[in-house]
């Protein structure tokens, strides 16, 4: 796990208590949300030069746009005058950029600016731009249910599909992989073929340009934009997720890609042929591990949202049995030794003393792992060549898993041939926990959900906090109804980055509001508190007032903090 | 040595095999097939490699337990591939009847076998999916002749029926070397019989 130096300052559990809540907080609903705040300072407008807005209302031909990509671009009928006087509505800084993590070797992307595209276009213009590009992100029945009247609490569809699909392309624009693309064949290409000449246009013109686009707005779609030359990775997404993150998930959709092939195999397999199709490198199994994480970020998971890992609950003895059973057994060949659970909680964790382990390492490990397992049988044991990106990206690591059942074991190490002592490590270490009578504790603990009437905030219908020292994060029940998920993505979206500590409170009325309505079951209010510690998300039907969950909210924190070392795998086992 | 001798159970002699072939002809259906008789039509490709263990009984006296290593497929894992064949004692090299292009894949596999492995390797040509008959590319009697050219053994199988895939085991079984190889690890007990730990049935232990 990868422990960070936020801690400069530190908060004791009474500190906590007077932390100061802005009283002055403005009271964010959903419709502030929507627009950026005004920025003090003048910002440097990139240059427009390459894009004119505004122009001529015929549709934009993609072939004429791929083939001249630095000469003008015309969106139609975009961005009149007056719109332009809103300087910072075309340029505003994302409102979410900073300071997603404070540990240094996360890259921090600085405030960006964004173009977000006005219409004052018929909705019903099929011709329109930004109808144009919904139609080709969209399916045909992809109304967005947001606001359909069951309470959140009922089970409900929990697929987010047509809200949000991920495209990975390659310099010269070759599509490589599209979320609902499937296997990505010539004849399936053509269906995204309109837009990739887009997105294809309007990062080469940005590029030239020296300007660091990284979203496109339009109506309630947000296109966002990473580049990771030669390759070029794109979310759209009509969640309302911030820029920050959705870059968060391409970053982890790019480092599930390089655990497959390695950044120097995608730099060489370009080199001297812009055109190549990396699809060549790619196999079925790649894609269904890149196509099972991409429908899991689709689907909502609350570790990626947060960038954190889920932990499962143990006494302090039992994680100190556990850490010492890993590096009792240890034989030098492994470098990481992991204990996890079959949803990817953790356990226990063994690691040298400088190296951590980055959590979007974890990520794509527990991914490949667990995507493999769904079709293991008991027994079977499995052994990879993962590249890690964060840890090195230019080489692979190998690792070895076994599953119990219950619980799972990766052993991780450097060289290849070393399976064999892997393999007589692991069964060590099994025969220990069984000795040690550890074996029952674990599955009991796995499958005993942390309640909210543990917590002395009862009025609190599911939280998600997140340790930013642990990176790693606990809720107390799996979030499968779709609208909870909603509700988490628009709290996260809201909490202001820029601030250290940040509070955001949402709250959805059962009657319309704003056009949209949010349920007639009940109301639903949610508060995000933002420190350089923790971060706590909170939704609950059963309290409105902000007070009242200032409070609850507090309760939270106090008792995750005091049962921390229970919570969380605190230093892991090192050596 | 002694107390070996005493039990009245079979002797078990350990044999390494390994599964090849190209992508998606169905080596991780035969194996678990033959390790738990079951078969999913949506089976995850392999990534990396699997392994396995499965015993049979080759005869009243013998047991053989193989350890297998079930490979990917992907042509990216190819540099992987001596590490897992270069200890084996046998070879399943796999294509599917109703893929023409993963026989001359399987050709390949067999010639790579044939120089790099060891010398006594037992190598088996496997044809899957001959419940998809009337989907044949591949005619048996080819495949057949071609197998005996190069002194395989040949059989043609169904993972998802189950057809065959017993006998593939079974008779590689009854080429490897038993006695040599029994021979071998008595020779490591005797060696250091004393370091033995009295109990080491990792299958029973594992799976609580």
């Amino acid at each position: 796990m990868e422990e960070d130096a936020v801690n400069n300052e530190t908060y004791s559990a009474n500190n906590l208590l007077t932390t100061e809540i802005q009283p002055n907080q403005p009271q964010r609903r959903i419709a502030s949300v929507s627009r950026p705040p005004v920025p003090t300072r003048p910002q440097k407008r990139p240059s427009l030069s390459s894009l004119t807005l505004g122009g001529l209302r015929s549709n934009i031909k993609v072939s004429e746009l791929q083939a001249q990509p630095t000469t003008e671009i015309s969106f139609q009928n975009i961005g009149k005058s007056n719109n332009f006087t809103d300087t910072n509505s075309i340029y505003a800084p994302s409102t979410q950029s900073n300071n997603f993590y404070d540990n240094s070797d996360v890259q921090t992307i600085r405030t960006n600016p964004t173009l977000t595209i006005y219409s004052d276009e018929d909705d019903g213009d099929q011709n329109s731009f930004t109808s144009r590009l919904e139609q080709i992100i969209s399916h045909p029945n992809s109304d967005l249910k947001f606001g359909a009247d069951e309470s959140f609490a009922e089970a409900e569809d929990d697929q987010l599909p047509d809200d949000k699909q991920f495209f990975i392309l390659s310099n010269a624009g070759k599509l490589i992989y599209a979320t609902s693309g499937g296997a990505m064949d010539d004849q399936n290409e053509v269906k995204y073929i309109g837009y990739v000449g887009v997105i294809q246009t309007v990062v080469n013109s940005f590029l030239l340009d020296g300007s660091e686009l990284k979203s496109i707005v339009s109506g309630s779609t947000r296109i966002t934009i990473m580049n990771q030359s030669p390759i070029i990775l794109v979310a759209v997404s009509k969640l309302k997720e911030s820029e920050q993150t959705l870059l968060n998930q391409l970053d982890l959709i790019y480092s599930f890609l390089l655990s497959t092939l390695s950044k120097p195999q995608i730099i060489r397999s370009f080199q001297n042929k812009e055109g190549f199709d990396l699809r060549k490198h790619l196999g079925r199994a790649d894609l269904s591990g890149l196509d099972a994480l991409c429908r899991e970020i689709i689907n909502f998971d609350a570790g990626v949202l947060v960038g954190a890992i889920e932990s499962v609950r143990l006494r302090k003895t039992t994680r100190e049995k556990l850490s010492q059973m890993l590096i009792n057994n240890r034989n030098k060949d492994v470098l990481y030794g992991l204990l996890v659970d079959p949803s990817g909680r953790l356990i226990s964790v063994m690691r040298p003393k400088t190296y951590t382990l980055h959590t979007t390492d974890l990520q794509v490990l527990f991914s490949l792992v667990f995507n493999q397992w769904k079709s293991f049988s008991d027994g079977e044991e499995l052994w990879l060549p993962v590249c890690l990106s964060k840890f090195n990206s230019a080489g692979f690591l190998y690792a070895f898993a076994k599953s119990l059942g219950s619980f799972a074991l990766i052993l991780i190490g450097a060289d290849k041939t070393k399976f064999f002592e892997m393999r007589e490590t692991a069964q060590k270490m099994l025969d220990d926990l069984e000795t040690k009578n550890l074996l029952n504790t674990l599955k009991d603990a796995i499958t005993r959900p942390l309640s909210t009437f543990e917590i002395p905030a009862p009025l609190v219908n599911h939280f998600i906090y997140k340790s930013k020292r642990h990176l790693q994060y606990i809720t107390p029940s799996k979030i499968e109804s779709k609208k909870l998920k909603k509700y988490y993505l628009k709290l996260y979206s809201s909490v202001d980055r820029h601030t250290r500590i940040s509070v955001s409170y949402l709250r959805w009325d059962k009657s319309a509001y704003n056009g949209e309505s949010y349920g007639v079951g009940r109301n639903i209010a949610g508060l995000g508190w933002v420190t350089p510690n923790y971060e706590l998300y909170l939704i609950t039907g059963s309290v409105m007032r902000k007070d009242m969950l200032v409070k609850s909210a507090k309760s939270i924190v106090n008792w995750c903090r005091k049962n921390e070392e229970r919570l969380f795998v605190y230093n892991g086992a090192t050596f | 040595m002694s107390q070996e001798s005493s039990r009245p159970q079979p002797r078990l002699v350990q044999f390494k095999l390994v599964l090849l072939g190209e992508s998606a002809v169905g080596k991780s259906s035969i194996v678990h097939r033959f390790v738990k008789d079951s078969f999913d039509d949506y089976r995850e490709s392999t990534i990396g490699a699997a392994f396995l263990t499965q015993t049979i009984e080759l005869n009243p006296e013998i047991t053989i337990k193989f350890e297998i290593w079930d490979t990917a497929g992907q042509e990216r894992y190819k540099s992987l591939a001596p590490m897992y064949y270069r200890n084996s004692n046998a070879a399943v090299v796999v294509y599917d009847i109703t893929q023409e292009s993963s026989l001359e894949r399987a050709k390949i596999w067999i010639k790579e076998l044939q120089r790099q492995a060891s010398q006594d390797i037992v190598i088996a040509l496997v044809g899957n999916k001959a419940d998809l008959e009337e989907e044949r590319q591949v005619d048996n009697e080819h495949a057949k002749l071609l197998a005996e050219e190069e002194g395989l053994l040949f059989f043609e199988v169904s993972a998802k029926s189950g057809d065959g895939i017993k006998t593939i085991f079974q008779n590689i079984a009854e080429k490897l070397p038993v006695e040599a190889q029994l021979n071998k690890s008595q020779q490591k007990l005797a060696n250091k019989v004393n370091l033995q730990r009295p109990s080491t049935n990792n299958q029973a232990s594992c799976c609580v």
